[in-house]
């Protein structure tokens, strides 16, 4: 067989190897050597996460990696969604190993290892073949994404806020696995594919034990997700860590549970046979609009960029919620779009927090005129995740919104609008207190930060520029995988 | 036979100077003045060139492939419909900007003025150029957030509270419209105005329901803009408290693109749906007339009475477009181009005060006639034009409006409209009183300074003018109109 190196092999070997070096630096005591080695690692790997996307979505050819015995075998299997979700981890893993040279100051030596291992976890996750494998690597992400929370241990909040993370999202975590036993009990196997051929039919929707599983798997994925009425966790959880681990949190590790979705929900559980489509919606309804009303109460600028994931969330479900290619491409382009965008005003967010040491909104006005570059590349995440047109995350909706109407849910797509204005209120709020509010005593001493940390905030800005003044590739890449996931 | 790039230009040129405006701008802020001000002269110039193509039935289309994904090209037209508000929006948008050259000397940040500006400019070019519905939306929406910074940057008063109501007003009507513009898409497949114009008229009867659905949400995004009665409550607010020059063009020439919208959205796409409306437009539009009339009656800061004139004169302007009758909607369209050029005019002088004297309350100025005589008769002249004072602009175009109100069957709402002209002489006479004659209560004030001046004159000659000579551009929107309603 032809081995070309994928993103994961590399992950996989970066992320062994990275303990080691970490002993090692720190005995030497030149703990910068790990900055080095996870930015350029990171980097090798975003180029192979590229050309592996490239490959797969215009060649058409998904690569599939398994053991001998069909059936029970560990599968890796790379096809189109897999190969574009993988794109849009490595992208804000890098984003935020970059912006964490500079704001990460102590203990590099635990948190690039730490850091690796997440990543590894989530394009593992996104190049599972079968369910085993899956939750294999999802422990791997969720344990390290704990341990990341907490990773200023002499805090209280934050050990409380990632107590918090583990027990429900372990609980989550239990009723996947319960759904993944049930599964194999009807199956006899967990592989992806041939679950898909067994829960397929018509006759399987006859069954009770095919809702169980629906039901425990979405429960499961929600909570990572963060699906109202499961996301008690994430208002907490993303603003205690630091922020580079709150972009990838919020712009990426939620983003695996929407992907397990498209997987199990386009492919394993069609909406022709099982119909979930008005009941996901309800719930997409009801988690964009508390997301939304939210994160117009904060006055921790963290807290209410983490309400606004799980606004956006909302809005991705609905998007799947619809079932039709528009839909799903819709959906899939706004995970993209909100993973650059949160990633980008978490960071931005972070330089402010770098320089003025306080996540206060009151005390951060006016910090944007002090900060010219970072002001502004928060501006344009917010603008953008407030669906201004010109800026990425507006096209998306507007597929969304266009999706839903040629769907017939009129109501449903009202609901949306009514959301997108109430989040302009409250991104158009922080940008008239960082930009336009007088200086306080705080943000009065603020600096520019390092140029180093600018680097990946203004490559995911110009990112959102572009996708927003010329999204054509972008929505025929999401339409054609759409297109593939629902020709299963 | 045409030259290419031209709509291109005359749309793009103030975005893409912006930036190098604002590096000029760093350096010394009167350089950038300058690229903006020639920045906004070239697309006014280029409008002007084509007046004898448009006045002899012809169009100017460009096209541009953007993103194939959504079927949508960047399409310009120039047609008898757009023609007047190009015009209109490229004079306004050149004077705003030689004005503000001496009108905000004494402001911070004025490298980032002149940019905004610019941007500003842009989206206004770009809604009513635009052949594309998602086109047309991305500029409307492009027409806001420079806009919303100018005002709550540079206003006065409480400005941060001001621009947020602007900005959120304006902007929960843009969606209403976006998801007007989505649904036509879902129904017809494309967001081209010239597939749109083959399609949407012939299958109203098939649609009738959903077409009346979406005519009703876009009618409710251009009136947010237009400020009709019960959507109007952020216009008194941004157009008082808005630095002068922008308040020029909020008033004179922004919200005229609601009635772009109105007219090209809806009358042009489903004038079947507009005939059912008329029932409740054109109570809606006399309503706002007489709100905005008596609310001006009783203001007494300068710019918050002109701010509720407007709401007041987009009232005629809407009334005469629902009327469906051509005399009444090509008066219509015609008061758009005088109210903009007469508020824009009065707006200047309510700068000028503000630059000379330093005050804007109607109680504390007075007997300024003797100092400032060309203000005076300028804000005196475009006064009378708005309460349709004959040889005037307004005179022509008010009895366009009433002339098509009563052919159409509504006699007692003209009666009312007519009457409110009488309201508007009446708010508008006592202004010129207020401030001009009484005793005089300022020594020290000089005339303002000449590129103030010149902007003033130009839009004097203007107002003055259009009051008979008239013929060229009434031709034009005479075409339009026929397009629209069919004689």
């Amino acid at each position: 067989m032809d081995f070309t190196p994928s993103p994961l092999h590399v992950l996989i070997i970066l992320t062994a190897i990275s303990p080691i070096l970490a002993y090692v630096s720190r005995k030497f005591r030149l703990e910068c050597v790990m900055d080095v080695y996870s930015v350029i690692g990171l980097a090798v790997v975003f180029y192979f996460a590229i050309i592996q996307m490239l490959n797969v979505t215009f060649q058409g050819s998904a690569l599939t990696l398994t053991g001998l015995r069909e059936g029970t075998a560990s599968i890796i299997l790379i096809d189109k969604l897999s190969a574009y979700v993988t794109f849009v981890f490595v992208l804000v893993g890098l984003a935020s190993a970059l912006f964490s040279v500079g704001y990460i100051r102590e203990r590099k030596t635990e948190y690039y290892p730490l850091l690796l291992t997440m990543i590894t976890g989530m394009v593992g996750v996104a190049s599972s073949g079968d369910f085993v494998t899956f939750f294999i690597f999802w422990e791997m992400m969720s344990l390290s994404a704990y341990v990341l929370v907490a990773f200023r241990y002499k805090s209280w909040e934050a050990v409380e806020a990632s107590l918090k993370y583990l027990i429900i999202s372990s609980a989550g975590t239990a009723a996947i696995l319960f759904a993944l036993s049930l599964m194999y009990g009807i199956a006899g196997t967990l592989n992806m594919n041939l679950l898909s051929t067994v829960f397929g039919f018509q006759d399987m929707a006859g069954k009770v034990w095919s809702y169980v599983i629906l039901a425990l798997l979405l429960a499961g994925l929600g909570v990572n997700a963060a699906i109202v009425p499961f996301h008690t966790w994430l208002p907490d959880a993303h603003p205690a860590a630091p922020s580079p681990i709150s972009a990838m949190l919020s712009g990426v590790v939620i983003k695996t549970g929407i992907y397990a979705m498209f997987r199990v929900l386009a492919v394993i559980f069609p909406s022709a046979i099982y119909n979930w489509g008005i009941a996901l919606a309800l719930y997409a309804a009801i988690t964009m609009t508390v997301g939304n009303l939210m994160a117009m109460l904060q006055e921790d600028i963290k807290r209410l960029l983490a309400f606004s994931s799980i606004a956006h969330i909302g809005y991705i479900v609905f998007g799947i919620s619809l079932a039709t290619v528009n839909g799903l491409a819709g959906s899939l382009l706004h995970v993209l779009n909100h993973a650059s965008m949160k990633g980008l005003l978490f960071l931005s967010a972070g330089a402010f927090i770098h320089a003025t040491g306080t996540r206060n909104l009151d005390e951060l006005s006016g910090v944007g005129r002090k900060m010219p570059i970072s002001g502004t590349t928060f501006a344009i995440g917010a603008f953008s995740l407030a669906g201004i047109p010109g800026l990425s995350a507006f096209v998306s909706e507007f597929q969304i919104i266009t999706a839903s109407l040629e769907a017939g849910m009129l109501p449903f797509t009202i609901i949306m609008v009514l959301n997108v204005l109430i989040s302009v209120a409250y991104y158009l709020r922080v940008i008239q207190i960082i930009f336009l509010k007088p200086l306080t005593s705080v943000s009065e001493k603020a600096h520019e930060v390092s140029p180093l940390m600018l680097i990946p905030v203004v490559a995911l800005a110009g990112l959102g520029v572009c996708i927003g003044i010329y999204p054509s590739p972008f929505l025929e890449m999401t339409k054609a995988i759409a297109g593939s996931l629902l020709a299963h | 036979m045409m030259m290419n790039y031209l709509l291109f230009i005359s749309v793009l040129l103030p975005l893409l100077a912006s930036p190098f405006t604002y590096l000029l701008g760093r350096h010394s802020w009167t350089y950038g003045a300058i690229l903006c001000h020639i920045s906004c002269l070239i697309p006014f110039l280029i409008i002007l060139y084509h007046a004898p193509i448009i006045m002899a039935g012809k169009q100017l289309y460009e096209t541009y492939s953007w993103i194939p994904a959504f079927g949508l090209n960047l399409n310009f037209m120039l047609d008898s419909l757009s023609y007047p508000f190009a015009l209109l929006i490229s004079l306004m948008g050149f004077l705003a900007s030689v004005y503000s050259h001496r009108y905000m000397e004494h402001e911070n940040k004025l490298e980032v003025y002149y940019p905004l500006l610019q941007i500003f400019q842009t989206g206004m070019m770009g809604v009513v150029l635009s052949w594309n519905l998602f086109m047309l939306y991305i500029f409307w929406e492009i027409m806001l957030i420079p806009s919303y910074f100018l005002i709550a940057y540079w206003g006065t008063g409480n400005p941060r509270l001001i621009g947020f109501k602007y900005f959120i007003f304006t902007h929960a009507g843009a969606l209403c419209m976006l998801l007007g513009i989505a649904w036509l898409n879902s129904m017809f497949g494309s967001m081209d105005m010239s597939l749109l114009l083959e399609n949407v008229p012939r299958s109203y009867e098939i649609h009738r329901m959903s077409l009346l659905g979406v005519a009703t949400l876009i009618f409710i995004g251009a009136a947010v803009k237009m400020a009709v009665f019960p959507f109007h409550t952020w216009l008194p607010d941004a157009h008082a408290e808005a630095p002068t020059p922008i308040s020029v063009l909020l008033s004179g020439v922004m919200i005229k693109t609601g009635a772009y919208a109105f007219s090209r959205l809806i009358l042009d796409l489903m004038p079947a749906a507009v005939s059912e409306m008329s029932a409740w437009l054109m109570p809606l539009a006399v309503v706002t007339m007489l709100w905005g009339g008596l609310m001006a009656l009783v203001q007494n800061d300068v710019k918050r009475l002109l701010a509720y004139s407007s709401i007041s004169q987009m009232g005629y302007i809407l009334f005469g477009l629902s009327s469906l009758i051509p005399i009444g909607a090509s008066g219509g369209l015609f008061h758009v181009l005088n109210h903009g050029f007469a508020k824009g005019l009065l707006f200047m002088c309510a700068g000028a005060l503000i630059h000379e004297v330093k005050e804007r309350d109607l109680t504390k100025l007075g007997g300024l006639a003797s100092k400032m005589p060309v203000t005076a008769i300028t804000m005196l002249v475009a006064g009378l034009s708005i309460a349709g004072t004959p040889p005037l602009g307004g005179f022509a175009s008010e009895w366009m409006v009433f002339s098509g109100a009563f052919a159409s069957g509504a006699t007692l709402l003209t009666a009312i409209a007519i009457f409110v002209t009488a309201i508007t002489a009446a708010y508008y006479l006592r202004m010129i009183r207020a401030i001009f004659f009484l005793e005089l209560k300022y020594k020290e004030v000089k005339e303002v300074p000449i590129s103030m001046l010149f902007s003033m004159s130009i839009l004097l000659l203007l107002v003055i003018t259009l009051g008979f000579i008239n013929a060229p551009i009434l031709s034009i929107i005479g075409r339009a109109v026929s397009g629209q309603i069919g004689i």
